[in-house]
């Protein structure tokens, strides 16, 4: 019970992780291997921002959303968007390389020494059917439920969202509609960066931050992904939740010190088993 | 001279100095090749899954750690002469490599590549948490065994020579163009009859032993390991990086890539983190002006400057023409 409770709740914080994964994948059939980067990025800039201003590290995201999504529209413009018409391959060297950059740029700015985003919310618990769960556990799965649904709400409701749609499905139809499908692609990434951006300052705020962690985020969000559906909203909530709850129960059954090796071992054995997801495919 | 003698002695005048390198470089130049001979190992051994097979591997980093664990533990626990516990280590990073490639290389593209990358950080979790390795304390190369810098250099000299030469004759042989055919389109490939899993396996597996038995060398030249430092991803996003900024799938490229990242890394010893930096940019860079990679451009170079000699008073050939 304890572990289905956890898991639940860490399902919604690992969807806020996973959805910017799930956009660029679904647009642009493109894996971010920079989508970590991304997220611990986020969260030092709200470390930046609450160790000078003492702000509260989740009202600090009215900052570093913005901040985040601006850096994160030319990189698409400039580097990526020319590569994603050459294959699968350049674009992921690409982020690849620039995963590195990130890193590198972390430890030179915030030194290697694990950091942490300080919240009360953090350390005090909260009782849901019996079990004292963090606080942020709970907003956190909030957080993550909304977003999934203002996403697909988004996708479906806005004009944007169904040029962006239309990108997805074809893009030289869309183009030949009158689409910008350049700007539609820059701006999904700096869409995905700011979902990265709420995800980072979860996680920060949950666990800590190393200038490396994002590889090991990188790997959760691409479980959830797969599981999802890869490309799929709902689908990323869904592979959030099956993701905490294995991990949960994965670091009850063997012990926690494995609870990484759960993870990588699932994304192993979905991406064999079953490659078009547990849960569809569509991207809304 | 035809082209290919001209290479040929090219060859022979490098091999002849790498022999005799111990007798004119400094004693500091000799301790420091070892490791530039690992990163060509490294890379071309990336190279022929990466380059000529196309299956972009993020997970090389483990047949390091696993060979560096593999030749330790066969030191600690067994009595064999040193040198056939490094091709033993070569041998099991091979193994694994063919049990992992089972369902890894079922997987297409990008979904291959996060799933080596997966089974590399399994295998990290995993090494931190097993006791027969000593966890993350790791462990010791018995103090029995000691190589002196010439050997250290002549044993990773030789690795990398031969890793090369055999990736030339890979790439030169009927099966290194079933190969390559699979990398350029694997469904074509598999409508002329190649089974596309059983070359990319072979192709995994031989990499794998490369790396493995270079991992081996690391080891003894550290005399100690422990999981972060042997499975660490920095040797997968080594190799590819020398790699991609030399040249993808050719041979020169791998050795011109390593040539340039270990020179960075020399010069700017006292600023690691700034040469890691600058290696991501120039792969960014690379990737996105020039994807034939450095050696790619020179050879487009040489081609326009002899094209534009012979092309002087000659007319186009039909295909040619056709082409434009």
């Amino acid at each position: 019970m304890h572990e289905l409770i956890n898991g639940v709740l860490l399902g919604g914080l690992y969807a806020a992780v996973a959805l910017g994964l799930t956009l660029v994948f679904g647009v642009m059939r493109l894996v971010n291997l920079a989508h970590g980067e991304l997220l611990v990025g986020a969260a030092y800039v709200s470390y930046a921002i609450v160790s000078h201003t003492g702000l509260d590290p989740l009202l600090s995201l009215t900052l570093v959303v913005p901040a985040v999504a601006l850096a994160a529209y030319p990189i698409q413009r400039l580097i990526l968007n020319p590569l994603v018409t050459h294959g699968l391959e350049p674009p992921l060297v690409a982020t690849f390389g620039l995963s590195i950059v990130a890193q590198t740029a972390f430890v030179l700015i915030f030194t290697s020494d694990a950091k942490s985003l300080n919240a009360s919310y953090a350390v005090t618990g909260i009782d849901i059917l019996g079990e004292t769960v963090p606080q942020v556990y709970v907003i956190s799965l909030g957080i993550g439920v909304a977003l999934v649904a203002l996403l697909h709400l988004g996708l479906t409701r806005l004009r944007f969202g169904k040029a962006l749609r239309a990108a997805a499905e074809d893009a030289e139809a869309a183009a030949t509609l009158g689409i910008d499908v350049k700007h539609v692609y820059a701006a999904t990434f700096a869409l995905a960066a700011a979902l990265a951006a709420v995800g980072g300052v979860l996680i920060g705020v949950t666990f800590s931050l190393t200038p490396t962690t994002g590889t090991s985020w990188l790997l959760r969000g691409f479980t959830v992904i797969v599981l999802g559906g890869m490309g799929s909203v709902w689908g990323t909530l869904a592979g959030g939740v099956v993701v905490g709850i294995a991990e949960q129960l994965g670091a009850t059954w063997f012990g926690p010190q494995y609870h990484d090796l759960v993870v990588f071992s699932l994304l192993v054995i979905v991406l064999v088993l079953r490659p078009q997801g547990l849960f569809g495919r569509k991207l809304t | 001279m035809t082209r290919r003698a001209v290479v040929a002695l090219l060859c022979a005048a490098a091999l002849a100095a790498l022999y005799t390198g111990p007798h004119w470089l400094s004693l500091y130049d000799v301790v420091i090749a070892f490791t530039f001979f690992t990163y060509v190992t490294l890379a071309q051994a990336w190279n022929l899954i990466g380059g000529y097979g196309g299956q972009f591997s993020l997970g090389h980093a483990m047949f390091v750690g696993i060979g560096s664990y593999a030749t330790t533990l066969l030191l600690i626990h067994t009595s064999l002469p040193l040198w056939s516990t490094v091709v033993l280590s070569g041998l099991v990073a091979s193994a694994i490599a063919a049990v992992a490639a089972i369902p890894l290389l079922r997987l297409r593209s990008v979904y291959f590549a996060v799933g080596t990358l997966g089974v590399s950080l399994a295998a990290l979790s995993w090494m931190i948490n097993w006791g027969y390795s000593g966890k993350t304390s790791g462990l010791n190369v018995p103090t029995s065994v000691f190589l002196s810098f010439d050997d250290l250099y002549y044993a990773a000299g030789s690795l990398a020579v031969f890793t090369t030469a055999a990736v030339f004759l890979i790439s030169r042989s009927p099966y290194g163009l079933r190969l390559m055919s699979v990398r350029d389109d694997e469904d074509a490939a598999a409508q002329l009859g190649v089974d596309g899993f059983r070359v990319k396996l072979a192709a995994f597996t031989l990499s794998a032993f490369f790396v493995g038995v270079a991992g081996a060398l690391i080891a003894i030249q550290k005399l100690s390991l422990e999981p972060y430092s042997a499975f660490s991803l920095t040797f997968a996003t080594n190799m590819i990086i020398m790699t991609v900024i030399g040249g993808l799938g050719t041979i020169a490229g791998p050795v011109l890539g390593s040539f340039l990242i270990f020179e960075l890394q020399q010069q700017l010893q006292s600023y690691q983190d700034w040469s890691t930096l600058i290696t991501g940019l120039l792969l960014v860079a690379i990737i996105r002006v020039a994807p034939g990679g450095i050696w790619g451009l020179l050879r487009q170079a040489a081609e326009r400057a002899t094209v534009s000699i012979t092309a002087l008073g000659r007319a186009p050939a039909p295909d040619e023409a056709r082409a434009r």
